[in-house]
């Protein structure tokens, strides 16, 4: 197997992983941090985005307080 | 052409399939049932229901548009409003409403045999609750992702609005009460399990801070490192258990577990989220989904008979875990799994906002029910591959078959559940425990059960005792992770209430007004608990119900406002598709409620026994199993309460069901429409 070929198969596999981290955070509650930074370049390009801590904290308390933290039985 | 023929011919097979397998199970006589039918049974009834039945739906009765815009797109923030693939959306409601209800009412109703319960789990899921979860979420991402209580005020007026939050407070308490009472019931004298269980909220605590400060938003690693730790606490939970010193320190009674719930839910709801509610959500959710895997790996890698037979001498009403007949109470006893109110909650909170084409909204609202549904099987199945012996005597309380191992085997052997003493040591010497007698609540129960069935796939008798108390540790953490998110929802709704009284009380970033309503909503449920605890009946063959109750006429309230949103939406031609449902959960919660207050048998009615004991008290005399005159009063106001709580439900949802005749016979007369939607927008029309 070639190098190029290895590279792009590593490649490949980081994206895959990458994938499965941002669907799983998001299905506990933590949205995609790329995925805000394009929606701020693209909307809001006057704003200063938050940063990936404040992204964060900002998630879990929106989640969990102000009522939206309901669990069922 | 040749697509469709071959099309056809799968589902024929899956229908056969499921067809033949569900006869084995229904049609056996004498021969005990292998769970594999069962759960091959559920399955192919699932996916059925889900090809055909949500399609029907999706297509025909709600008329889902691929091309509207959904809520996600109309406010997309990045955000909350984020359009989501559709199967990360599906994990995500998924975790969020299946909780501990699935894991629960199913080992209850077990005592009539897995027939009933599997029948009505299967019956109840397809007609009445992925039609619930489905049509709620659609109607909630046509209404900008609004929540129930708005949805009704918007639809059906302000005072039914009004009234299905006085409801949904109400069921909530009730809800947080039999849960944590499901927690002391499964930790009453049991060290290794309460070990672990304190142990979760340092770690807990570790994880928030690692998330918050070290690395953060790296929600994976530290839920990795949360997990391992938890595992080594259970594992060492077991030499805490048997240490002359730190044993005994472990070892608490039912009041005083009560107390440090209570203690517990004052405490964690007022901490900043992300200390200690958000580490342990994840930890629990992460536990949730890899336990229920197994469990289902484990059933079929297993395949163990079913012991308990399929109907039980039981469905006649004088059961001992729940009181009452088949007819209304099985209907009560199995709320979710079949259908369940509060779900109406989580599809109209956050996963409609997330929602990023309509049709997506039949796997994540019918599926993401039937996924629940099928939780509730193995919850069943576990009960029911256990010695029914063993299950009646976890199950049954000490006022019917004593505190002794040799009275208890007795008494089930009198019932036809052939069981000896030592059966019942040797399975508490198995799981780690001292005894399993009433411990009543389902979870127990459900450990033995998962522990029956795991330790077989794996690591054979000598790890019993860990899978046990694994099970107990997924349930409860779960469970206290409700306790916490629950005791702040009530909080918020007790403060929005209380703002309409005094406006700064309604003030959430006041700290004063925080406390009061932090304190009311834990005094509320701390209430019932602690009655629940001290209870010589038990207290959880009343609290379940009473919850049951509650649950259903919540899931009565959502399809009454699914009905009068079709009637608005002039699709009258296919309202029986809610209609149908709403009947069925009036008809069986309005009896079963009226049933537990006014039932003249002591065994059903609140009322009734109520009175036995004050009258018995009031000529001076004791009844057993009360053992002082207080007590006897104790009973009597607590029985008492019950019937007002229980009469509260059913007023309310009589209410709504006359609120909705009115409304929905003004929007018969009109020509036009008449359901508030936001107005339709191409998709394409805003990505331009």
């Amino acid at each position: 197997m070639s190098t190029f070929k290895l590279a792009r198969m590593r490649c490949q596999l980081a994206g895959w992983l990458g994938e499965i981290r941002r669907a799983y955070l998001q299905m506990f509650g933590i949205p995609d941090y790329d995925r805000y930074l394009t929606h701020m370049a693209d909307h809001h390009p006057e704003l200063t985005p938050l940063t990936r801590r404040e992204f964060a904290a900002q998630a879990i308390d929106r989640r969990y307080n102000g009522g939206a933290g309901r669990r069922c039985c | 052409m040749k697509k469709k023929i071959m099309s056809m011919l799968l589902w024929g097979v899956l229908a056969s399939v499921g067809s033949s397998a569900m006869a084995a199970v229904a049609l056996n006589r004498g021969e005990s049932v292998n769970a594999v039918w069962l759960v091959a049974a559920a399955l192919a009834i699932y996916f059925i229901a889900y090809r055909y039945y949500s399609r029907f739906i999706a297509d025909r009765v709600l008329g889902l548009d691929e091309g509207r815009q959904t809520p996600a797109y109309r406010h997309n923030d990045g955000m909350d409003y984020v359009p989501t693939n559709k199967w990360v959306l599906f994990g995500h409601h998924f975790a969020a409403i299946a909780g501990a209800g699935p894991l629960v009412g199913p080992v209850l109703a077990a005592q009539m045999g897995y027939l009933p319960g599997a029948l009505w789990i299967l019956g109840g899921v397809i007609v009445a609750g992925a039609v619930q979860d489905f049509i709620v979420l659609f109607v909630s991402v046509r209404r900008d992702g609004k929540s129930l209580g708005e949805m009704i005020k918007l639809e059906m007026g302000p005072v039914p609005g009004a009234l299905a939050l006085v409801g949904v407070l109400a069921i909530m308490i009730i809800i947080l009460a039999v849960l944590s009472l499901v927690v002391v019931k499964a930790l009453t004298a049991s060290p290794w399990g309460v070990f672990t269980i304190a142990s979760t909220i340092p770690i807990a605590l570790l994880m928030g801070v690692y998330m918050r400060y070290l690395r953060p938003g790296r929600v994976g690693e530290a839920s990795l490192v949360g997990i391992g730790l938890l595992l080594a606490a259970l594992v060492y939970g077991q030499s805490v258990a048997n240490d002359p010193a730190l044993g005994p320190l472990f070892t608490l009674t039912g009041p005083q577990l009560a107390w440090a719930l209570i203690v517990y839910g004052a405490v964690a709801s007022s901490l900043p989220v992300w200390l200690m509610l958000a580490p342990r959500d994840y930890l629990s959710t992460f536990l949730k989904i890899g336990t229920i895997a197994a469990l289902a790996i484990g059933i079929f890698w297993v395949a163990p008979p079913l012991q308990m037979p399929q109907v039980t001498q039981f469905i006649d009403g004088t059961g001992p875990v729940v009181g009452g007949k088949l007819f209304p109470f099985l209907f009560i006893t199995i709320a979710c799994g079949a259908v369940s109110g509060f779900h109406s909650l989580i599809s109209s909170g956050t996963t409609p906002k997330m929602v990023e084409r309509e049709s997506h909204m039949r796997l994540i609202g019918f599926g993401g029910m039937l996924m629940e549904s099928f939780v509730a099987i193995m919850a069943l199945v576990a009960a029911s591959v256990l010695d029914p012996g063993v299950y009646f005597a976890m199950n049954s309380p000490a006022a019917v078959i004593g505190t002794t191992a040799a009275n208890a085997a007795q008494v089930i052997s009198q019932w036809g559940f052939a069981i000896t003493p030592d059966m019942l040591t040797q399975t508490a010497k198995e799981i780690g425990e001292n005894s399993i007698l009433s411990r009543a609540g389902g979870a127990p129960t459900l450990a033995v059960g998962m522990a029956h069935i795991l330790s077989q796939a794996l690591g054979g008798k000598t790890v019993v005792a860990f899978w046990y108390h694994f099970a107990i540790l997924f349930e409860a953490l779960f469970i206290l992770t409700a306790v916490d998110a629950g005791t702040r929802v009530g909080r918020f709704m007790i403060q929005d209430m209380l703002g309409h009284v005094w406006q700064p009380l309604g003030n959430t970033k006041w700290l004063p007004a925080n406390l009061v309503g932090t304190g009311l909503c834990v005094a509320a449920w701390g209430y019932f608990l602690y009655q629940g605890v001290v209870d010589p009946l038990g207290g959880i063959n009343t609290l379940w119900q009473l919850f049951g109750v509650g649950n259903q006429m919540l899931a009565g309230i959502a399809l009454i406002l699914a009905t009068t949103v079709l009637i608005k939406m002039k699709r009258e031609r296919y309202i029986w598709v809610t209609l149908v449902p709403t009947a069925l959960l009036l008809v069986t919660t309005l009896t079963a409620g009226l049933e537990k207050i006014f039932s003249p048998d002591t065994h059903v009615g609140f009322l009734s026994l109520a009175h036995k004991f004050s009258a018995a008290a009031a000529e001076g005399k004791v009844l057993a199993p009360a053992k002082s005159l207080a007590e006897m009063q104790r009973v009597a106001f607590n029985n008492t309460l019950d019937a007002v709580v229980c009469g509260l439900f059913v007023v309310l949802v009589c209410a709504m069901a006359l609120f909705a005749i009115r409304v929905g016979l003004r929007a018969l007369k009109q020509a036009q429409p008449t359901a508030v939607e936001v107005p339709a927008v191409a998709v394409q029309e805003v990505r331009a």
